[in-house]
């Protein structure tokens, strides 16, 4: 497939002209006017047995203007970028604002000056070939099937995205990044008839020559096989070590009850709490918007504000919440946005989010660590993070997947079980943090070593 | 009042017909066009106030290029001729072998699934963010304890081309309308949430007030109820699933199972056992993609398939699979119109569109007081497979203790996990009260409307991971 094809059908404008010239094209409304347009390249090799399954290319791009007039706030996109597009965008977005309700603290932030962060864009996103790109996919395959055990991989993907985004608005905000990333996953089986098991691997990182594929097959791999002739455990309270996957996909969850918007709601278990211990000492854990690794790394928001490092947990302490320019003026006080306005993209509104978690390490490798434990369940993947986080109540319940420890050895297979627990007391029960971090792009962006939690209830035969 | 966002027509045949040609110009086994337009509005109520309200405008292209099990992708944010041709051409180069032949694109003519009699793009905004209003102050009024309400209306009319290669040209025009009330309450330091959704394929007409009011009171009675709800147990026990979103069970036990790419991968527990017995006889099971007015419906697939019900399970027999072209065609499967895709950015995949049990003959009254002890989960939140294992979980938002074949007292939210075959097989009663309810499936990155849909029954044991350890 010919990747540049595009680039001799004429010059297409930059996403800073086509924000620039959107905010210039509502001058007249009287209202305060934000353009936030996205524009960027990505491509996705599924292999299958050998053969590309599937390959896609794309070059998306889309416009999303938000409205302020007299407390209300209007929002409309586009993917028609064009001027006759940004024009009715325009002409929408003030019907949407006239719908709204007035609420006092909206508002769009003020122009703020941002640091450039380097390395965030890597040329060998676009200089890789699609050969080389699926050449990563294969050899993931490969090395995946060339372990012990492993019966087959459904499959085995490389994907990368490059995106170029603007943020502009008549309260002078001028702000454009471009960012990378890479991502090559796996999933193998191991195992026969009905106790066939299926593992994930991956590894991900802002340029496709930085990617092991190796990481990646092996990892599903171990995973697959570590899990072959799995049973129900006994029901009890366990000692767990959660995987680093496992907490990333907690702590994302967790953390939008130490956003300002669902505090300042009522939405959150944590109102009131700050300065207090909400969790062991053991933990401590930042939002880190700057660390060039992370996946959520930009020099601004999703409303343009610089984001930052913002410490959330010190030894157990709630430091602060997160906030963007609306809850921090709700907040009052002195308050200001963490430069924490997150998009899912130019369809929707900014809103309070987390960037890059990063819980701070302790020591020892998983395998230290289960012998520090000695009895226990190591907790390797968890099943229903949607339906079984609650992120309001703060009750948590989900099916998971892993090998009980005994004596200090990770050994037999766990299938079929559930654990439950609440914000509060997993937090509280953390016990020893692991010293092998890594950094987990599956649910949000987090960078976690493993975790070992007291006291928790699992349910099994 | 339409929205003044972006008027498109379609594409024309002659259009549909060069991008294929283009498309297959070195060759491949067939290629498709797909064109999409859809119009959306959302609208998002909390603190009492409208916060949100958001229009936009989604158009774009994509072809496909397929050879063998191998599919090369592209897609353009435009239905502009040159680029979709220019997509086309990029995407035939990277081929070498001579041009393959596109046939006559016959039109396939796709049955209207509902009849929309209030089209929401024609209502006025203000019509739309009083029903929010009407939710917050009926929700509001149940007791002190609410404490807070978001309420979220969304409608999308989703218009889509599709011509393939083998010769057809295909068009659906889908209007979805839906509400949904989140309600939380607090007491002494607890927080408990409720939710419920209101929603269908088709216009703005369901929303009348007496529907909108029950609407809010059934999510803030949720919540309540939950404040005075003990642990839920852990360990196994008899389960009553409620009808209705009791349906996740069979979506997540064996609906994705029978998905036909997971079978073609052999990535499937149900792959392989077509004609054997899964389940008692008195077990029924449906794919309904024209179920009138549901939610998942459409006049046609997103490869321009005509939509149909599917029998899944019959008298307990697997009988079928759910297929897109592409799965079909490899694993000899006849088409089932289930090829879905989120949206023109997305390939195809086997999608499931409303799954439902048949009906039984005993009522759930009769069902509870025939289970000694056990967990009565009137609601279900969503759930997660693994097709390969068919090991699944789905959360309970809403349930009850069943003591001495009565309902007790209620029970905070848990997660419960079981097996899919050894599920199905475990299903020992079946109800009358089939009722099917709205919700969203992810799968491969993409989500899609469906309707899950069941009418009460009794799984003989399952596990709940709850955390009152006995």
């Amino acid at each position: 497939m010919n990747e540049d094809a595009s680039t001799d059908r004429g010059r297409v404008e930059t996403p800073l002209e086509v924000a620039t010239r959107a905010v210039e094209q509502a001058r007249s409304l009287k209202a305060d006017v934000e353009a936030y347009v996205q524009a960027g390249r990505t491509v996705t090799i599924k292999v299958f047995q050998g053969d590309i399954e599937s390959a896609t290319v794309a070059e998306p791009r889309g416009v999303g203007i938000r409205a302020v007039r007299d407390g209300k706030t209007g929002y409309a996109f586009s993917t028609d970028v064009s001027p006759e597009g940004t024009a009715q965008v325009v002409a929408e977005v003030m019907r949407c604002l006239e719908a709204a309700d007035e609420d006092k603290y909206a508002g769009l932030p003020e122009g703020d000056d941002y640091e450039s962060i380097g390395d965030l864009w890597s040329a060998g996103v676009i200089d890789t070939s699609i050969e080389q790109k699926t050449a990563l996919a294969l050899q993931a395959e490969e090395i995946a099937l060339a372990v012990d055990g492993v019966v087959a991989v459904e499959e085995s993907v490389y994907t990368d995205e490059e995106e170029h985004v603007a943020v502009c608005s008549s309260r002078g905000v001028h702000a454009e990044s471009k960012t990378s990333y890479g991502f090559v996953y796996v999933v193998a089986h191991a195992g026969q008839g009905t106790e066939r098991q299926s593992g994930l691997g991956f590894d991900a990182g802002r340029d496709p020559s930085r990617l092991d594929p190796r990481q990646a097959g092996s990892e599903a791999a171990a995973r697959a096989n570590a899990l072959v002739g799995g049973r129900q455990c006994k029901t009890g309270s366990y000692t767990v070590v959660l995987d680093a996957v496992v907490v990333s996909a907690l702590l994302s969850t967790i953390v939008r009850a130490l956003s300002a918007d669902a505090v300042l709601k009522g939405r959150s278990v944590f109102e009131g709490e700050l300065g207090k211990m909400i969790a062991s000492g053991m933990l401590s854990l930042v939002d880190d918007g700057l660390d060039p690794q992370g996946m959520a790394t930009s020099p601004f928001d999703g409303e343009g504000v610089p984001q930052q490092r913002t410490v959330l947990l010190e030894e157990g302490v709630l430091r602060t919440y997160l906030y963007d320019t609306r809850s921090a003026r709700w907040q009052g006080g002195g308050a200001g946005s963490t430069g924490n306005a997150r998009r899912a993209s130019y369809r929707s509104l900014p809103g309070v989010g987390s960037s890059n978690l990063v819980v701070a390490k302790g020591e020892g490798t998983l395998e230290e660590v289960a012998r520090r434990v000695g009895n226990g369940l190591y907790v390797g993947s968890v099943a229903g993070v949607h339906s079984g986080v609650n992120p309001v109540s703060g009750e948590i319940s989900l099916g998971v997947t892993g090998n009980l420890i005994s004596n200090g050895k990770i050994g037999a297979p766990v299938r079929e079980v559930t654990m439950a627990s609440d914000f509060r007391a997993l937090l509280a029960g953390v016990s020893d943090v692991g010293g092998n971090t890594r950094w987990i792009p599956l649910y949000g962006s987090v960078c976690t070593p493993c975790v070992v939690v007291e006291g928790v209830a699992v349910s099994g035969a | 009042m339409s929205t003044v966002l972006g008027v498109y027509a379609g594409p024309s045949p002659e259009l549909a017909d060069g991008v294929l040609a283009r498309s297959l110009r070195h060759g491949g086994d067939s290629a498709d066009l797909f064109i999409e337009h859809r119009r959306s509005l959302s609208m998002r109520l909390e603190e009492g106030k409208i916060e949100n309200v958001v229009a936009g405008l989604d158009l774009g292209g994509a072809v496909r290029v397929m050879s063998g099990l191998s599919t090369l992708f592209g897609h353009v944010d435009s239905v502009d001729e040159a680029l979709l041709l220019g997509l086309a051409e990029d995407l035939s180069r990277s081929r070498s072998g001579a041009a393959e032949g596109v046939g006559t694109l016959a039109r396939v003519t796709s049955r209207a699934v509902a009849r929309v009699e209030k089209d929401p793009g024609e209502v006025e905004y203000a019509s739309k963010s009083r029903l929010l209003h009407l939710i917050d102050d009926t929700a509001r009024s149940m007791a002190p304890e609410i404490r807070q309400v978001t309420a979220a209306y969304g409608e999308i009319r989703q218009r889509i081309w599709v011509a393939g290669s083998e010769g057809y040209l295909a068009a659906d025009d889908r209007t979805r309308v839906m509400l949904a009330v989140t309600v939380m309450a607090q007491r002494d330091g607890v927080i408990q949430t409720g939710h419920d959704t209101l929603a269908h394929h088709g216009g703005f007409e369901i929303f009348a007030d007496d529907a909108v009011v029950s609407l809010a009171q059934t999510a803030a009675s949720r919540a309540l109820v939950l404040l005075d709800g003990r642990p839920a147990p852990a360990g196994r026990a008899p389960v009553v699933l409620g009808n209705g979103f009791g349906g996740v069970l069979f979506h997540e036990a064996c609906g994705h199972g029978l998905e036909a790419d997971y079978v073609l991968k052999k990535s499937s527990v149900w792959e392989g056992k077509k004609g054997q017995r899964i389940a008692g006889e008195h077990l029924f099971a449906y794919d309904d993609g024209v179920l009138a007015g549901a939610w998942g419906s459409a006049g046609c697939d997103d490869e321009g398939v005509p939509c149909q019900r599917t029998s899944l399970i019959e008298a307990g027999v697997l009988t079928g699979y759910l297929t897109d072209r592409l799965r079909a065609r490899m694993l000899g499967l006849p088409l089932t119109g289930n090829g879905r895709r989120q949206d023109y950015r997305s390939l195809p995949y086997p999608r499931m569109t409303n799954t439902y049990f048949g009906p039984g003959e005993c009522t759930s009254e009769e069902i509870i007081a025939d289970t000694p002890t056990g967990l009565y989960a009137r609601s279900l939140s969503g759930g997660e497979v693994n097709p390969l294992t068919g090991d699944f979980v789905f959360g309970v938002e809403e349930g009850y203790l069943i003591e001495n074949g009565s309902i007790g007292a209620p029970v905070r939210g848990a997660t419960l996990i079981g097996n899919g075959p050894q599920v199905l097989e475990g299903i020992d009663a079946v109800a009358n009260d089939l009722a099917v309810k709205a919700g969203m499936c992810g799968k491969e990155g993409q989500s899609v409307a469906v309707g899950s849909g069941q009418p009460t029954v009794r799984i003989r044991e399952l596990t709940i991971g709850g955390t009152g350890l006995a």
